[in-house]
């Protein structure tokens, strides 16, 4: 087992093996309706929805270090707001994308004097605000649905599975890309200094508060964007299934679980924890979410830094 | 059958029923090759709703039972097969899941899940396949507007229809009901049920003094209740909520010493948990329900509802609620239409949406099924009950052909009683 | 007039329990210094392990409230030891990560005990069952559950003061690393802190099950009000969290009571509000969470 962890980690220390092992299976992803059955097609579908969201998550969960238990509201905002200018607006669906990433955006400059709180009370004061929005949304006229009694929204079929197959992927790819240049600028040497120590990243003369409000703002306008493209995947939304608290708890597990703070962390974690919900789901059915809370216990307790360290020295 | 058998009898199945499906796709004569018939469904079988799930699925094992594990498609026997997914009352499972039910799984008939969001996250994929779903979980209207009728049946009533009887039937009572508080939570289902009730009070003259509108997860009914009991002379509570709410608001009203004239406990008083929480404060206290094994409906099988009802209970040693008949009664509706092949493949999704849709009072346990044109069971009003005696049992009031007691209204003050 | 009292009223009743499921989870923060995700475990196990002992096996109610208080405090224990513990130094995040799989685990396991639905316990208590004041009615149960919760605060606030466990467990909430200077073992104060936590919180559970059903699935709602009070009241002390319970029941009183269907979003942006204003709370001691 470690003698193979250990060719394998040569393996994936030479750059150039690494770049041509990335573009093979990029391409072997993006030939996926090829080959794959309407079921697998789907599955995958809902893992690049979860590794993009991880992977905006870990953008200030994980880098800067602010773990935002909020962050699920985003993605119901991209969600609604597609949903109403579609509905409502008759809007072309490439700008209601647009819309949702720019509505979530918004939305998160108004989290940003919570940001005067850390840890606990940080993680907390998202989760409070998520909880609060959600109720507005799901209460207020205009947002709860079309007809007075509705509750949620009801998207005209936009495209096939193939579609969205491609254009999650094609959102997936550019969400990391993304991720990966802006960490190459100052913001992410910035907020790398952040989470190491914020007093001494402000006396050397960051401007932390600007640059937490850069990761807080792009990591939630990834969200907003991925929601957006959700809302016609699902056909039929509502607040219970997109304003769920088990959306943020799925980023911040995935993040965890490939290893929080890395790009590579969110893309390991999400695959595996779907391959291994699937498995136990369907062996082990009665038992599936047990396993699911004692394989979280055992990563932080026993690998707080995820699967992805393994690879590492 | 435990969880664990059905998981390995799936999977056996699994790989048969994708042999004969297969089979059909090479061309041979689909009736004369098919040698099971693949019925699929999903429930959330685990969270909130497992023990509504498991009604349910007990009811889809009894009609299996009572075929005895074989049906006719197109005059020739075939084996039943099922198979039952956990959607976790997730919509975006359940999309999955209905994928996995028609793409891999090959499934012949589907059977709808529980729970409104869930129902048309699974009515989406069936229509993108150009499926037929049967559903008995969803009773909001939204289902017939999106859903209804090209793609799924539903077998239950529109929760709007709920109160009509038990309000008409109040109305009645002597002294005659002035006013009515009507406790909603905000989901769809509930909104139109009491919308329905509100109609129903103002077409008698009831005076609507409290529409409450609570919160899915609301935790407390006594601010409601202390509302009420400030609202002034309330004749009637009303509640459209399920079993929980009915608890807290009868609880609640004993703590705060509310005595209206009526109170209606709402479509589940005849869940087991309100009798076994409230014990003898059930008394007096009204509840309507979709179906009752007094009820003189029969099928093929069962002479009349007592009959299956009594096999239910000794079969699963609970008595059903509503669910369980209406739960059987869909794949016996399919049964129904796929037993003829005389025009085609019974199968085929076109010519079950065609039979299903022309049904003509087909009798069955749940009643005569006749769908309308969204696809909606046309049902007659919901009966009303009330709950009698120190240890209290369920009295039919209306409609009268059902009726075997007289009303105790109105109702004594909490404290005054023995 | 009379229907601000009674809101204050009610409100002060049902806050005696929330303040009771609150303690706990003030002590850990103050000495421990983390959320536990976990906390509403203790409540709702509690609840259930008071219900079996009484319904089930025939105990009487008292005996039973205090053998599920016991068994939370063990639990409080096994917890710290077997998880916190192992990730104590990390991130805030892990902790709560950790504890929230925690109480995943434990409510799957409670599930399967217990089944997903809710249960409910009726007391026979002699004597009139509403007291009245003026023109309104009190459920004389809900007394009795006030001033238990009353007692068991006190029962606390003495322990913290007068025995040595108490002073080791305020000298580490005070400050934690003087407290080990002089020699106070602070894995062991950590260790009773969160058996005292879960005694406390399976105690207000015994006592949840009394007035209404409650299930596995509701654990959740206890550890967020639990956070309230203790927002509201301020961490770390017994009698900040009693008044941080009362007020918190009377805002969630009034909130369900004039706008129901926002009740969620009103409550909500309180505590965002509050937590902006004064985050030691209302009645903190002035100390700020270490991490």
């Amino acid at each position: 087992m470690s003698a193979a962890i250990a060719s394998m980690r040569t393996l994936i220390e030479n750059d150039r093996i690494r770049l041509a092992l990335l573009a093979l299976s990029l391409v072997l992803v993006a030939l996926g309706p090829f080959y794959l059955s309407a079921y697998w097609e789907r599955v995958l579908i809902f893992v690049f929805f979860n590794i993009a969201l991880a992977s905006s998550w870990n953008v200030i969960g994980g880098i800067a270090g602010y773990p935002s238990f909020g962050h699920g509201v985003f993605f119901g905002m991209g969600a609604y707001t597609c949903a109403i200018l579609i509905v409502r607006g008759g809007v072309p669906f490439p700008l209601a994308i647009l819309g949702g990433g720019a509505v979530a955006g918004a939305f998160a400059l108004l989290f940003i004097p919570l940001f005067r709180q850390r840890g606990f009370y940080f993680a907390l004061s998202t989760l409070a605000a998520q909880f609060a929005i959600e109720t507005v949304v799901r209460t207020w006229s205009f947002t709860r649905g079309l007809q007075s009694f509705d509750q949620g929204w009801n998207l005209p079929d936009l495209g096939s599975l193939d579609f969205f197959y491609w254009l999650t992927l094609g959102l997936l790819v550019a969400c990391i890309g993304s991720i990966i240049l802006m960490l190459r600028t100052r913001v992410g040497l910035a907020l790398r200094a952040i989470h190491k120590d914020e007093v001494v990243a402000a006396s050397v003369g960051i401007p932390c508060t600007r640059y937490k409000a850069i990761a807080f703002v792009f990591s939630a306008v990834w969200p907003g964007v991925m929601g957006a493209a959700y809302a016609p995947f699902l056909v039929f939304i509502s607040s219970d299934n997109v304003f769920n608290i088990s959306i943020t708890l799925n980023m911040i597990l995935i993040a965890i679980f490939g290893g929080i703070g890395t790009i590579i962390g969110p893309i390991i974690g999400g695959l595996l924890l779907s391959i291994i919900d699937r498995l136990s789901w369907a062996y082990l059915l009665q038992y599936h979410t047990l396993i699911y809370g004692l394989m979280i216990i055992a990563v932080i307790s026993f690998r707080p830094a995820g699967i992805a360290s393994w690879f590492k020295k | 059958m435990s969880k664990k058998t059905m998981a390995i009898k799936r999977r056996t199945f699994l790989g048969s029923a994708m042999g004969a499906a297969s089979m059909v796709a090479l061309g041979a004569p689909a009736i004369a090759q098919r040698k099971t018939v693949h019925f699929g469904a999903s429930l959330p079988l685990t969270g909130p709703y497992e023990k509504v799930s498991k009604v349910y699925k007990d009811a889809y094992d009894l009609w299996t039972q009572t075929v005895g594990g074989k049906v006719s498609v197109g005059g020739q026997d075939a084996d039943v097969k099922w198979t039952i997914y956990d959607d976790e009352n997730k919509a975006a499972r359940t999309a999955e899941l209905t994928e996995r039910l028609i793409s891999s799984d090959k499934v012949d008939c589907i059977v709808g899940t529980y729970g409104t969001d869930t129902v048309l996250a699974q009515g989406a994929i069936a229509r993108k396949y150009e499926r037929i779903t049967m559903q008995a979980g969803a009773a909001s209207a939204r289902v017939d507007e999106q859903i209804g009728g090209h793609t799924t049946f539903t077998l239950i009533g529109p929760s709007r229809n709920y109160p009509t009887l038990a309000i008409d039937h109040l109305a009645k009572q002597n002294p005659k009901p002035k006013t009515m508080a009507i406790i909603t939570m905000d989901d769809p289902v509930y909104q139109e049920f009491a919308a329905g009730a509100i109609a129903d009070a103002e077409r008698h003259g009831i005076k609507i003094v409290l529409n409450e509108v609570l919160p899915m997860n609301t935790q407390d009914l006594r601010p409601t209740v202390l509302k009420i009991k400030r609202a002034g002379d309330v004749d009637i509570i009303y509640n459209t909520g399920w079993d929980l709410i009915c608890i807290k608001l009868i609880q609640e009203c004993v703590a705060l010493d509310v005595n209206p004239k009526a109170i209606v406990g709402g479509h589940l008083t005849t869940n087991p948990v309100v009798k076994e929480t409230l014990k003898g404060q059930l008394q007096y206290i009204y509840g309507i329900t979709n179906w009752l094994p007094q009820m003189a409906y029969k099928d093929k099988y069962y002479a009349n509802c007592q009959a299956f009802a009594d096999k239910f209970q000794a079969t699963y040693n609970y008595a059903p609620t509503y669910h369980a008949a209406m739960a059987y009664a869909i794949p016996y509706i399919y049964q129904h239409v796929i037993a003829d092949g005389s025009e085609g493949d019974p199968l085929d999704s076109k010519i079950m949406r065609k039979r299903i849709a022309a049904l003509n009072n087909l009798e069955s346990v749940w009643g005569p099924i006749k769908f309308n044109d969204k696809g909606r069971i046309l049902t007659p009003g919901v009966p009303v009950l009330q709950w009698q005696g120190t240890d209290p049992k369920v009295v039919v009031l209306a409609p009268d052909a059902l009726a075997n007691g007289k009303d105790l209204y109105p109702m004594p003050a909490f404290n005054k009683r023995g | 007039m009379s229907e601000i009292i009674e809101i204050i009223i009610f409100g002060t009743l049902r806050g005696a329990i929330f303040a009771l499921a609150a303690f706990g989870f003030s002590l850990v923060l103050g000495v421990l210094g983390i959320v536990n995700f976990a906390h509403g475990v203790f409540v709702v196990l509690g609840a259930l392990i008071t219900w079996s002992l009484t319904a089930q096996i025939g105990i009487n109610i008292v005996v039973a409230s205090l053998i599920a208080a016991g068994s939370m405090g063990v639990l409080g224990v096994f917890i710290q030891k077997v998880f916190i513990d192992r990730v104590f130094k990390l991130h805030p995040l892990m902790i709560l990560v950790q504890t929230f799989g925690v109480a995943v685990v434990a409510t799957q396991l409670a599930e399967l005990a217990w089944g997903g639905g809710e249960r409910s316990l009726k007391v026979e208590f002699p004597g009139p069952a509403l007291l009245t004041i003026g023109d309104i009615y009190i459920p004389t149960w809900d007394i009795v559950i006030f001033v238990i919760s009353l007692i068991a605060a006190g029962v606390l606030v003495m322990i913290m003061q007068m025995t040595p466990l108490g002073r080791a467990v305020r000298a580490c909430r005070d400050n934690i690393d003087s407290a080990s200077l002089v020699g106070v073992d602070v894995g062991r104060v950590f260790l009773i802190t969160m058996g005292i936590c879960g005694i406390w919180s399976g105690l207000a559970g015994a006592l949840v099950i009394t007035l209404k059903p409650t299930g596995p699935y509701m654990h959740f709602f206890w550890t967020l009000d639990a956070f309230l009070v203790v927002v509201i009241g301020g961490m770390g002390s017994i009698s900040g969290a009693l008044i941080g319970g009362f007020l918190y029941g009377i805002i969630n009183f009034a909130a369900y009571y004039y706008l129901p269907n926002q009740a969620p979003a009103i409550i909500f942006a309180t505590l965002i509000a509050l937590l902006m204003i004064r985050p030691q709370g209302l009645f903190g001691l002035g100390t700020t969470v270490r991490k």
